[in-house]
This record gives C-alpha cells, sequence and structure tokens, in this order.
C-alpha cells in the first residue's frame, strides 16, 4: 500500500517546516504540497485511488477554498477507511476545534507550529 | 355642653340685625357654636373669609345684600369661601333657585320664616360632615389627576369608538409637540405612519382591547410626533370608563434611544467577533512560523547553507506579526458607539 502525504497550506513557509519534520520520519518522500484546497481537490478527484492510503495535512484559513469546504467536497470522494484527515491550523479557537471533531474524515486537530509530538500522533494513528 | 372640637366657627352673612340676631338665638340653643362671626354686606364677608382662612367652619348667607345678590352673590362668594360648606338663608321659598343654586356648590337652602333651631342644627352637622366627604372625594381625585398629568412618562385617554384622544397628559404633550387642544382635536391614527402594516398592526391591537378587564403591554410601535420625526414606543394600556365613554388609557415608553443603544452595541460587538477571529486565525500563523523555525534552528537540524534563508524567514514573520498587531489597534480603535440623533 502506498501512502501519500498531501500537505494543504497556503503558508509556504509552514508546508516548508512541516516537510522538513516528515523527512525523518515513515512519510518521508510521499509529501505533495497545495497552497489552496481547490488544488488538492482536483488532484484527489483525478488521482485518488482506493489502494492507496492518504494522508492529508490540513489547514482552514485559506483564500480560495478553506479547510472546511475541502472536507464537505472530499466526503465523496474518499472513504474514512484509508483517508487520514490531521488539521493543522493557527487557529485555537474552541469553535474551531470542536467543529473539527464532529467530522468523520478528521482524525485529530493540531495547531501550528506542528512538533514532534503531533506527528507521533500521525504515525500512531496510520498504524492503527 | 359639647366639647370645644365638636363645636365650630360659623360665619353668618346677613345685613338685617333683626335676622342676625334671631339666627344666634337658634345657634346659641344648638350648642355648636365655639365662635360666631358676623358679616353685614358682601364686601364684608369677602375681608372676613381673607382674614380667618382655614378658621371658618361654615357660612350662613343671606341671599339679598346691599351689595350683591342672588346667583352673582353665590358665584363670588365662592370664590372665596372655597371648601367651605354654604347654607343659604332666604326669606322667600323659591323651589326653582333652590335646586339651582345646590348645583352650583351650595350645601343647603333654608327659608327663615320655618327655621328653628332644631332644622339648623341639623343642617350644620350634616352640612360640615358631608362637606368633609366631599373635599377628601375632590382631593382623591385631584391625586389621581395629578398621577396621570404629571407622570413623567407620556400618557393619554382615547374614546374606544371614535378613537379620539380625550386626554393627554404634560409628557405626552412635551414629548409629541402637539398642545392639549390639538391632541383632543385629533384620533389616535393621527399619530401612527400611514403604511398598510402600521395600519393593520394598530388594528389587531384595537381588536385586543375591545375585550374588557385586560392590561396589556402591546409591544413596540412606530408614532410621529408632530415634527415628522419616528420614534419606537412601547405600549401599555387598560380599559376604563372616562367620563361615561368606553376609554382606554395608554402609557408610553419612547425606545429610540434604548433601540438605537442595542443596534450600536451589536455593531460593535460584531466588530469584536471579528477581532477574535482575526486573533485566532491570523495574528497566529506567522507566530506559529516563528516558534517552528526558532525550534528546528535550535535543535541544529538545518544545515549551515539554509541558515542565511531561515534568518530571513523569521525576520519576515516578525514583521508580518508586527504589521498585524498594529492592524488589530487600529481596528479596535475604530469602534465607537455612533449613536446619531436622527
Amino acid at each position: 500500500m502506498n501512502i501519500k502525504t498531501l500537505i494543504i497550506d497556503d503558508d509556504d513557509i509552514s508546508v516548508m517546516l512541516t516537510d522538513i519534520l516528515f523527512e525523518d520520519s515513515p512519510f518521508a518522500n510521499t509529501t505533495i504540497s497545495f497552497s489552496d484546497g481547490v488544488f488538492a481537490l482536483e488532484y484527489l478527484k483525478a488521482e485518488y485511488c482506493d489502494d492507496n492510503k492518504y494522508i492529508i495535512i490540513l489547514d482552514i484559513n485559506m483564500p480560495k477554498m478553506d479547510g472546511w469546504e475541502f472536507l464537505q467536497h472530499i466526503k465523496d470522494i474518499v472513504s474514512p477507511s484509508n483517508t487520514l484527515v490531521f488539521m493543522l491550523s493557527s487557529s485555537t479557537d474552541k469553535l474551531d476545534i470542536e467543529k473539527a471533531a464532529t467530522i468523520e474524515l478528521v482524525k485529530d486537530y493540531f495547531s501550528k507550529p506542528l512538533t514532534e509530538e503531533h506527528l507521533d500522533k500521525i504515525i500512531e494513528c496510520t498504524n492503527n | 355642653m359639647k366639647k370645644a372640637e365638636d363645636r365650630y366657627n360659623i360665619l353668618i352673612v346677613e345685613d338685617n340685625p333683626g335676622d342676625y340676631v334671631l339666627v344666634e338665638d337658634f345657634l346659641e340653643e344648638t350648642n355648636l357654636v365655639r365662635k360666631l362671626h358676623w358679616a353685614e354686606s358682601f364686601t364684608h364677608a369677602k375681608t372676613q373669609l381673607s382674614e380667618k382662612e382655614g378658621d371658618i367652619d361654615i357660612i350662613l348667607l343671606d341671599l339679598s345684600l346691599p351689595d350683591k345678590d342672588g346667583e352673582e352673590l353665590i358665584r363670588e362668594i365662592q370664590l372665596y369661601s372655597k371648601n367651605i360648606p354654604i347654607i343659604i338663608l332666604t326669606g322667600y321659598p323659591d323651589a326653582d333657585f333652590a335646586i339651582k343654586s345646590l348645583a352650583w356648590g351650595v350645601s343647603d337652602y333654608l327659608v327663615k320664616d320655618v327655621l328653628n333651631s332644631t332644622v339648623l342644627s341639623k343642617s350644620i352637622l350634616y352640612n360640615i360632615e358631608r362637606n368633609k366627604i366631599l373635599v377628601n372625594l375632590r382631593k382623591s381625585e385631584q391625586r389621581y389627576s395629578d398621577l396621570f398629568h404629571f407622570s413623567p412618562l407620556p400618557m393619554w385617554v382615547f374614546d374606544r369608538e371614535t378613537l379620539k384622544f380625550l386626554d393627554v397628559n404634560d409628557a405626552a404633550i412635551e414629548h409629541y409637540g402637539y398642545s392639549y387642544e390639538e391632541f383632543l382635536q385629533m384620533d389616535i391614527t393621527q399619530i401612527r405612519p400611514k403604511e398598510e402594516k402600521e395600519m393593520e398592526s394598530l388594528n389587531k391591537s384595537l381588536e385586543i382591547v375591545k375585550k374588557p378587564h385586560h392590561n396589556l403591554f402591546h409591544g413596540e410601535f412606530c408614532h410621529i410626533k408632530k415634527n415628522g420625526q419616528k420614534i419606537t414606543v412601547e405600549i401599555r394600556s387598560n380599559s376604563f370608563n372616562y367620563k361615561g365613554r368606553p376609554a382606554e388609557i395608554i402609557l408610553v415608553n419612547d425606545v429610540t434611544d434604548r433601540n438605537r443603544h442595542i443596534e450600536a452595541i451589536e455593531i460593535q460587538n460584531e466588530k469584536l467577533k471579528d477581532i477574535a477571529w482575526t486573533q485566532s486565525h491570523v495574528v497566529r500563523a506567522p507566530l506559529a512560523r516563528l516558534m517552528g523555525l526558532v525550534k528546528l534552528l535550535g535543535e541544529g537540524r538545518i544545515e549551515e547553507s539554509q541558515k542565511r534563508n531561515f534568518y530571513e524567514f523569521i525576520q519576515h514573520s516578525a514583521e508580518e506579526l508586527d504589521g498585524i498587531i498594529k492592524g488589530v489597534v487600529d481596528q479596535s480603535q475604530q469602534i465607537k458607539i455612533n449613536i446619531d440623533k436622527k
């Protein structure tokens, strides 16, 4: 089973930091980054395959399509069995965290920056 | 002998000394007199009443005095007697005039020819006591009228059938700009906007008003002052009988300013929510970036050749954060409650 790690964030530096962390992880060389939900959605529409495992690191606040809208759109494309979404946002707003908890695809919510502890949780989730 | 407090100060207004002595004799028999005063003319009576204000309990009045008589005498002496009961003593029985004089406020009408101490005593006692009750009643009516007229909130009474204003208080006159006389020429639809929707809501509340014994809060309505200014008012009403007419008493609370304040506060709350959202999403973005960058540098995971870029990223993020914080300060300073008088 191939792992595909999608990093969806309009903040280049944030993407770079996530990438650096992932270099020393099981997800090294599996990352593809998108600066907006729209592009990631197009990718999934074209490339999604049930045999792959998708790890999606998703920002909330993005210009064209935000994280919430993106989740709405992919609901019908992906399956929760092979797709794990981790919200990664600068927001520490309770409303955002509570909202994320209601969405089946979302496995966890992390406030930026991404840390080793977050990474461990992602790995643990992926192995289960 | 009766106790002093059971006896009265009596003013006899009588130009005929013979008649005065006659009345004086009867009064002595009654044992009702504390002090007797005698005025021989209307002018003299006037002086006595002014001098002894509050010290006379009842007036016995002869109807024909050298300087004034009849109806004119009654009317003018009442200006000075105020609340003191008046018993007319006359030589001529005139039933029509007797009834009329009672209507003008005279307490009793006695004919001298059939006068005796018993009749006089009964009349004096009866009329002093009855007058006390009437004065109290008048004071009580006055108190209620004052409550209406001096209420700091606008109030009015309207006729439930014709919708005409029957009475308005000072606060209503001041608040709406119409004079008392103007109000009494108007009906209540004239202080309402002419729009259909407004008339509908008026009709609806009038339907409720038709049911007796309600004390209702009717909610908010739009009224128009004489100067055309629209105001929002809360209305409370109650039905009662006003001088024989089915009427409605209305209490008005102008909430225009209050509503404007609430609106301004709601706008302010919206702006504060925007600021909170900005804090969470926008301010934390460069901060989170800084934290991430510094951590990686600290852990020594960055190659020497890359470090220069990292310092630039840090510098850039710090500047971005600075700009955002300045923006937040500006935004919060723009929040002013604007309550423009329309």
